[in-house]
């Protein structure tokens, strides 16, 4: 339960929250207003405090107790088109069973928002924390980004659906399962006020009466994916216009990339809340004379091409340490920095189920990389 | 009772347009047609599941339909109908959803969806349009296909009964009806029953089709009719637990009342090896649905 105290959002103040609690946070000041739960570790008290926060605009918010992720995503497809703003989070084989309906979104472009609290995917069993059930989302036309921390998580919250509903797309945030799903910081929570001057109403199109995702046959369909590659591709300048508008407003900046050293020789590349100690893996060698960077992908599609170029230009090596789990040549982010950067590109796999990422992983791996190898840290 | 002048005098027009893609003398086509008539005074908004309607609506840009359609991936329609009602629901918008999908995406890989929004009560007109197979992909066998029928799956005929979809709804405690394109007047009076109750209803349309059933597609309603008066298919109305016989079926309850089945079986090619035991059993299966509606009187 979510102590009263911390349910007055009339004032902006700093409040204890788990990560799971921010992004529910985020979601009420969102006003999202279409609720889909079912329930799935490390996710679960997302919607357990969605369904509280739920209970104070009882007319106003429909939570849904769905009995599938598949029928979550579904009826989020649905809400979504009859105007509601609609809001789902899920994990691991919950992400996995609604893999049909993720790309249904993505096609129809609803401005749905999803998040998605990291997990394995079996087999084997594991609940631990890993990347790989939101890597395998990479291509379906979501926007998406990965927050580091319970803050970060919060304010990506009304970013997404801004973005969500200018870009017509939908959009997903990750967060580290445990790492940041159960983790207590304090956090500072706008206003109901300041996140309303931000994120405003949905823009409400009626379809009286249209066919919507009807067969389209081979003389538009090509035509039909180009221009929502395009857009898909295009709505990377409303995410920064949105991002220096939440900056302005609310005083917290985001972008697409976060960056600590970024001009030495050696950058190492996260994603989520192994940034800290890739910084202090950073430090560390940078004193040891090795001269290492850190840089964090907040933003994973639209892929910042651009901004990784710009931020590598002089980097020999780029140190890229995935925790998911990928059957092809390389690591999934390793393979699409590959592609631009080519061969200074290092590629490592670890912190696979759970296994703790410390400063003397990131410190193994770039001594490995400079020793031109690439791999795993066991 | 509504009669025809009742209907015309509320539009000669159609509402499901003519020279649409389906097959000639398809019964999902009428059922769409009726649906789309019953409804015609109201704004409602039709989730329609991967099916032959996918098709027949006609491709993009063209369509069918006079009224609005959400195309949906196949598991997920009444899914897609919960979000979409509870929408309208917020919106205090005053539309109907309805969901109009086949017997596979319905009493097979829809069934759990389907149970889960009937158990929610949410609030929309769900209706099987039931062809027994999987026609759109080519005549595969569904669990709504009837025992002994060919299929392009089931070469010597399936060798299980109809998975019984209508007492699995009833114990849902919803609103189930089931309808026949030979009787559209009684199918019109069911919709707009079903659409007027809130909470979920359910409506089980028997759907012949020429291709898969292997019949001369002029023979549609004559087949739909004699389902019905040989009791294979028959026409009821479950509600507050309690089961009316429809009219049209009121004459069958005794099986000495009844069409021969084999006047029925013998105008398909799907049923052209049944043997004499085969149409026993079937005969049985009918009793022993009778059986079963009549302990809901």
């Amino acid at each position: 339960m979510i102590p009263e105290k911390f349910l007055d959002f009339s004032k902006r103040g700093k409040v204890p929250l788990t990560g799971s609690r921010a992004i529910a946070f985020g979601v009420f000041l969102s006003r999202a207003n279409f609720i889909a739960a079912y329930p799935i570790t490390p996710q679960t008290e997302i919607v357990e405090d969605l369904s509280q926060l739920a209970t104070l605009r009882e007319k106003e918010m429909e939570f849904m107790k769905v009995e599938s992720e598949h029928s979550a995503m579904s009826s989020c497809i649905g809400a979504a088109i009859g105007g509601a703003r609609a809001f789902t989070a899920t994990a691991s084989q919950g992400i996995e069973y609604m893999h049909e309906v993720v790309y249904w979104a993505g096609g129809a472009r609803l401005p749905i928002v999803m998040a998605v609290a990291t997990r394995v995917i079996a087999p084997p069993w594991s609940i631990q924390n890993e990347h790989t059930d939101f890597m395998l989302q990479l291509d379906n036309s979501w926007i998406q980004f990965f927050a580091k921390d319970p803050q970060e998580a919060l304010d990506t919250i009304p970013i997404a659906y801004r973005v969500a509903e200018e870009a017509n797309f939908p959009a997903m945030v990750g967060i580290d399962g445990y790492l940041t799903t159960h983790f207590t910081t304090n956090v500072d929570v706008p206003s109901q006020e300041e996140i309303d001057s931000f994120l405003p109403k949905k823009q409400i199109k009626d379809f009286w009466p249209r066919t919507l995702y009807a067969v389209v046959d081979e003389r538009y369909f090509n035509e039909h994916r180009y221009k929502q590659y395009k857009a898909f591709l295009a709505s990377s300048k409303i995410i920064e216009k949105v991002e220096k508008e939440y900056s302005k407003k609310i005083g917290r900046s985001y972008s697409a990339i976060e960056k600590f050293n970024e001009d030495s020789k050696n950058l190492i590349l996260v994603i989520g809340a192994s940034f800290g100690e890739a910084q202090l893996a950073a430090e560390e060698l940078t004193k040891e004379g090795i001269k290492t960077g850190a840089i964090r992908l907040r933003r994973l599609r639209p892929f910042p091409e651009d901004e990784i170029k710009k931020v590598s230009k002089d980097a020999e090596k780029i140190i890229v340490v995935e925790r998911s789990f990928a059957t092809g040549s390389f690591g999934f982010i390793a393979r699409e920095l590959r592609a631009i950067l080519g061969e200074k590109v290092k590629s490592f796999t670890t912190g696979l189920g759970g296994k703790d990422i410390t400063k003397e992983t990131f410190k193994k791996a770039v001594k490995l990389a400079t020793k031109n190898e690439r791999g795993w840290i066991l | 009772m509504i009669t025809i002048k009742d209907i015309l005098k509320e539009g000669k027009d159609e509402v499901w347009l003519p020279g649409n893609l389906s097959c000639p003398g398809c019964g999902a086509s009428l059922g769409l047609r009726y649906l789309a008539r019953a409804l015609r005074n109201e704004e409602f908004y039709v989730v329609i599941p991967a099916s032959c309607s996918s098709v027949i609506q006609g491709y993009w840009p063209n369509s069918a339909a006079k009224f609005s359609v959400i195309n949906c991936a196949f598991a997920s329609s009444a899914s897609v109908a919960t979000g979409l009602s509870r929408a309208f629901k917020l919106r205090n918008k005053k539309a109907k959803v309805v969901v109009w999908a086949g017997d596979g995406g319905t009493a097979d890989i829809g069934f759990a969806t389907l149970s889960g929004a009937a158990e929610r009560n949410e609030d929309f007109l769900y209706i099987m349009y039931d062809n027994e197979a999987y026609m759109n992909t080519g005549i595969q066998r569904s669990s709504q296909t009837p025992y002994k029928a060919i299929t392009t799956t089931t070469p010597l005929g399936k060798r299980e009964e109809k998975k019984d979809l209508d007492l699995i709804m009833m114990t849902h405690g919803v609103y189930v009806a089931t309808a026949s394109p030979a009787f559209p007047l009684d199918f019109f009076e069911k919709v707009r029953k079903a659409i007027s109750l809130p909470g979920f209803k359910f409506i089980h349309f028997f759907s012949p089709c020429p291709p898969g059933w292997r019949y001369p597609s002029e023979k549609t309603i004559e087949i739909a009719r004699l389902a019905v008066q040989t009791s294979f298919f028959i026409l009821f109305e479950f509600e507050n637990g309690k089961v009316k016989i429809s009219q049209p079926s009121l004459a069958y309850r005794e099986e000495k009342n009844r069409k021969p089945l084999e006047e029925y079986l013998k105008l398909q090619g799907r049923f052209k090896d049944i043997s004499e035991e085969d149409v026993k059993r079937m005969k049985e299966w009918i009793n022993q649905k009778w059986k079963t509606l009549e302990k809901f009187e």
